[in-house]
């Protein structure tokens, strides 16, 4: 289990880059809702999903099926720690405005 | 260890790949499937680990059948033929998160043990495949699925893996393809050949030849 949810933060700190500069735009056009954020982050964790199984990216969810974890389990995992960041983020941020 | 995976149906579109496909593998043995190219030898692998959904397939273990993924149950472990390792991620992490120690691994291999802080994405091709091979073969699973183990890799290290291959059969149960058939034979305790669709037990070697596998005289 703990190796499962290492791997997937593994597979998470490939897109926290692309996570935190989305969330900077979510406050360049003013939107600090949190609700929306979320709802924004659920759209992209699909999308990506959806990419990745149409590209050849598919071939490395090998890695993490070999530890035992399903896509569901992955992108569900993945879009936990993203929103978990991104309600911390966003109520640092409402602070100070 | 008893597994199972019979009434395999596959479809691309309108072609047919697979139709009638059955295979026994069990621990102590080493199972392998041979065919031509296109013949759907991988994707056997693939349903059979559930990284590939058929139309129809049917997978039992111990004789009760399977309702959930073959990976899902962690019982299992499988060898693409693509590199399957992320890359960034570094040979001594790998090593933890298949929790296999390292230590054995430079036993059997003292000229990679520089490479237990590099990136897996910075070894050669070959030597990428072989600590993906040493992975699969040791990380802790009853069924071990093996897509082209030999394929990249130089024959001393072949011979390696095979040594691994019979050693690691003892308690788990090894189902290959390739296309190096001799080694495939050399290391074989039942053979199954696909062709058009379906898979055949090969009793006697001389069948590779009668059914157009192997050239006459190749054995």
């Amino acid at each position: 289990m703990i190796s499962q949810l290492f791997a997937i933060l593994h597979y998470y700190r490939t897109f926290a880059t692309w996570s935190i500069a989305i969330n900077i735009l979510l406050l360049v056009f003013g939107s600090l809702n949190i609700l929306v954020a979320l709802i924004t982050k659920l759209f992209l964790i699909v999308l990506l999903w959806y990419i990745v199984n149409q590209t050849e990216a598919k071939q490395k969810l090998t890695f993490y099926k070999n530890l035992g974890v399903s896509d569901f389990k992955l992108f569900g995992i993945v879009y936990c720690i993203d929103a978990i960041i991104t309600v911390v983020f966003l109520s640092l941020i409402n602070q100070f405005i | 260890m008893i597994f199972e995976i019979d009434s395999v149906e596959l479809y691309f579109k309108e072609k047919t790949i697979l139709n009638g496909i059955y295979l026994k593998a069990e621990t102590g043995k080493t199972t392998s499937l041979l065919g031509r190219n296109g013949s759907g030898k991988s994707c056997v692998l693939n349903i059979a680990f559930g990284t590939l959904i058929a139309k129809y397939s049917h997978i039992r273990l111990n004789n009760k059948p399977l309702k959930k993924p073959l990976y899902q149950t962690q019982l299992a472990s499988f060898l693409p033929q693509y590199h399957f390792t992320p890359n960034q991620v570094k040979v001594s992490v790998l090593f933890k998160l298949f929790n296999v120690k390292w230590k054995d691994f430079i036993v059997e291999f003292p000229e990679l043990t520089k490479y237990k802080q590099y990136k897996i994405n910075t070894l050669s091709g070959g030597e990428r495949r072989l600590i993906e091979i040493y992975l699969i073969l040791k990380k802790n699973a009853k069924i071990i699925l093996l897509d082209e183990p030999f394929n990249g890799i130089s024959p001393l290290y072949i011979d390696k893996i095979k040594l691994l291959i019979e050693i690691e059969k003892k308690h788990k149960a090894i189902i290959l393809t390739d296309h190096r058939y001799q080694d495939v034979i050399a290391i074989s305790d039942a053979i199954y050949l696909i062709k058009n669709g379906c898979s055949k037990l090969i009793n006697n070697l001389t069948e590779l030849e009668d059914y157009n596998y192997l050239h006459q005289g190749s054995l």
